[in-house]
């Protein structure tokens, strides 16, 4: 199909400019109502007028709602920014204010049991557990609600069980302290050894916890807040007591030395270890970095440089490629056998144009045959490469071409289905055959639907893609998943796909490492950063700090424990024995 | 940040999306009005460059997103009050001809689609500032916007084939 017969396959833009004149705004009187709408704002504001309720009145409101879990936020306030009554807050916080939690609880419990002696830990004990037995049933189901809540929405019960575990600690505390033994140093203990478990359990259980963030800077600052939060504590409650570094390190007691050994060498073993596994290279520069960095052995390794150098050059981005490109030459001088490697330095233009042509020649037999054309994913075909990219092909070749190309989208081996359909439709847009390749959408559409591996909530499994979904459950592959991406940047999202479990998914294979290997892991990390920016909708201030929420469920959890300590009494206060305070 | 500058760039295409939608004509044009004035109220709390058209356009569509969904619980509830701008009317409809079958194809478009025509053509706006207003990247939009032509044609063509059977 020529160019005039493609234009004439679509509608003439003045049609659809004419069928929307209806639309089309008078600049000047839109002009005058943008101005109006900003005077009567202003005047309201200044007359302290709320009675003009728009969205920027929510702004609170809409902050606040990021904070709670989204499950407990009436539909639309989040989006809308409404005014909500004062009468609902109950309501929205009626989970946080049940809370009794699972970290805290049994930890006080453990400790308090565990040190000390005598009448003073009797009764320390005895506050803990009256505490408890006049919570434990609200405590027991919230634990359930928040259980439950994991199931659909593990970044929400994340904020519910950090808000819980801060209001735990503050209600223990102020029990505690009402029976007089929260002095500082008691108090700072705990703090850190509830801080320095959640970090060690961070860096430990990496996988889940990192789900709950939307990227490693949000992980990354979690953590340091939990390991700083715990250090500021740890050194306060052991100055409290010890005074010199000297008296603590030749005079501390058994927990006091577990703290100090937690200190000195499990939080820089749990920042390494955090820090280590993460490979996430979702930005266009480090992204850049790595390919120029590349060394790649065989078809995979080939095939990765090239997708990743096309995408980076489609976003603007051009790598600086002599490195690869003398990696390329040396490779190609020792007769490499490997597949795709001649192919590969086609793609990337590391092929002269003498070159090219001369393997364009060899390749023409391949317009004189008719069918679909061999070779796994077509991409490893230098000849077929060759003869698209060297040019010169005249329309009737350029249409024997397409045909074959169209032959063989289904004529490959299962495990290339969906990259074999992706480069077919590559390779006709890169022969002008464009409105060829747009017919495709509904069976490129079909194919991702058939592909589709939808996440189970129960197994926790990827969710993504796979070219062979042989059985309910077969896990999705990063590869695939990546080729899956690529045809909706094409044909668009078919109804049915969740991208933000396509998201999660490739997050969860992508960052576990040691279980995909580098390659997936980078892999993934490119499939990412393709979905991030081409598919996905850019977060707006409000997506960001629900994105956020449990890194900021984080921050106050260590802002209060900081808190809580320096603001325990430094001298223990002696319990009277109506348990009061004297 | 210029207003003016603002509203040249955004104006039409911003129209076009809230009328994507499901805005009447009219309503569209209101909303869009309050996007404007409300982004430029709001604007010291926009952290990114203005000169940056993916970020600006990010940011204008959710607001324009919140204050839609505003509307439609609004009419939903039947509790809006009037409003002097309510005086406005929408032009009056084509009688039944070609552009009549074309509104009525555009109507039926998949909404990703429909989005991309709306935006791109109102007012004629670029490529990139679709694919800033739509969150998506330039290929993309491009692939809405020839797949949006070639089924509006499809089904112009066939809608236009049955009245001439008719007759």
């Amino acid at each position: 199909m020529s160019a005039e017969e493609r234009a004439e396959a679509l509608i003439d833009e003045r049609e659809l400019a004419a069928a929307l004149r209806g639309l089309v705004p008078d600049p000047e009187a839109f002009r005058a109502g943008v101005e109006r709408r900003i005077r009567a704002a202003r005047e309201a504001q200044a007359a302290g007028d709320e009675r003009e309720v728009r969205a920027a009145d929510g702004v609170w409101w809409r902050r606040a709602a990021a904070w709670l879990p989204g499950e407990l936020v009436p539909g639309s306030l989040a989006a809308t920014g409404a005014k909500l009554s004062w009468k609902a807050l109950p309501g929205l916080l009626v989970l946080p204010a049940l809370t009794f939690a699972m970290l805290v609880m049994p930890l006080f419990v453990a400790l308090g049991t565990l040190t000390g002696s005598g009448a003073r830990a009797q009764q320390r004990e005895a506050a803990v557990r009256s505490w408890w037995h006049e919570h434990k049933g609200v405590a027991l189901w919230v634990l359930a609600l928040i259980g439950l809540l994991f199931l659909r929405q593990p970044a929400s019960a994340g904020v519910a069980l950090l808000l819980c575990s801060t209001a735990v600690l503050a209600l223990l505390l102020a029990r505690l302290r009402a029976a007089g033994f929260a002095r500082r140093a008691e108090v700072g203990r705990r703090c850190a050894h509830l801080l320095m478990a959640l970090a060690f359990w961070m860096a430990v259980f990496g996988g889940p916890w990192r789900t709950l963030f939307p990227d490693e800077r949000a992980a990354r600052l979690a953590f340091s807040a939990l390991a700083l939060g715990g250090v500021v504590c740890a050194w306060v409650a052991l100055r409290e007591d010890y005074g010199s570094l000297w008296r603590l390190l030749t005079r501390s007691n058994g927990e006091d030395a577990a703290l100090l050994l937690t200190l000195a060498l499990l939080a820089p073993w749990s920042a390494s270890l955090l820090w280590g596994s993460f490979a996430d290279e979702r930005d266009l520069d480090d992204q850049a970095r790595h390919v120029e960095a590349l060394s790649p052995e065989g078809f995979d390794g080939w095939d990765h440089a090239r997708k990743a150098t096309v995408w980076l050059r489609n976003e603007g981005v051009e790598p600086e490629l002599a490195r690869l490109r003398s990696y390329w030459r040396e490779r190609r001088s020792d007769d490499d056998g490997t597949a795709g490697l001649l192919a590969a330095g086609i793609e990337l233009g590391f092929v002269g144009s003498e070159e090219l042509a001369a393997l364009a020649a060899d390749a023409r037999p391949l317009l004189r045959e008719e069918g679909p054309i061999q070779g796994a994913s077509l991409r490893e075909r230098a000849d077929l490469l060759a003869l698209v990219r060297a040019g010169g092909l005249g329309e009737e070749e350029r249409d024997v071409l397409a045909r074959r190309l169209l032959a063989s989208r289904e004529a490959g081996a299962q495990p290339w289905r969906i990259q074999r359909f992706a480069t077919v439709v590559a390779l006709l847009d890169e022969l002008g055959r464009t409105g060829l390749a747009g017919e495709l959408r509904t069976e490129a559409h079909a194919l991702l639907r058939e592909c589709w591996v939808p996440p189970r909530l129960v197994t926790g499994r990827s969710s993504g893609f796979i070219a062979r979904p042989w059985h309910p459950d077969s896990q999705a592959f990063v590869p695939h998943t990546h080729d899956a991406i690529d045809l909706m940047l094409r044909f668009g999202v078919p109804d049915g796909i969740d991208l933000v479990a396509v998201l999660r998914g490739l997050e969860r294979d992508g960052r576990h490492g040691a279980r995909t290997g580098p390659e997936l892991g980078w892999e993934a990390s490119l499939a990412l950063a393709k979905l991030e920016r081409g598919l996905l909708p850019e977060p707006g201030p409000l997506g960001l700090v629900s994105a956020n929420r449990v890194l900021l469920a984080i921050l106050v959890l260590a802002g209060f424990c900081i808190a809580a300590t320096l603001r325990a009494p430094r001298e223990p206060r002696t319990a009277s024995p109506s348990g009061g305070t004297t | 940040m210029d207003l003016e500058r603002l509203l040249a760039t955004w104006r039409g295409p911003l129209v076009g999306l809230l009328a994507a939608w499901g805005a009447r004509p009219s309503e569209a044009h209101e909303l869009a009005e309050d996007v404007f004035a409300q982004a430029w109220l709001a604007r010291t709390r926009f952290d990114g460059d203005p000169a940056d058209e993916r970020r600006v356009g990010a940011w204008l569509r959710g607001i324009a997103r919140n204050l839609f969904l505003a509307a439609q619980r609004e009419r939903r509830r039947g509790a809006s009050a009037t409003r002097p701008d309510e005086a406005r009317v929408d032009p009056p409809c084509e009688p039944d001809g070609r552009l009549g079958a074309l509104r009525a194809a555009l109507d039926e478009l998949e909404p990703e689609l429909r989005e991309a025509l709306y935006v791109r053509y109102v007012e004629g706006t670029s490529l990139a500032a679709v694919a800033a207003l739509l969150g998506i990247g330039e290929r993309a939009a491009e692939g809405r916007l020839y797949r949006g032509r070639q089924l509006l044609k499809e089904h112009i063509e066939r809608s236009m084939g049955q009245r001439e059977v008719r007759r």
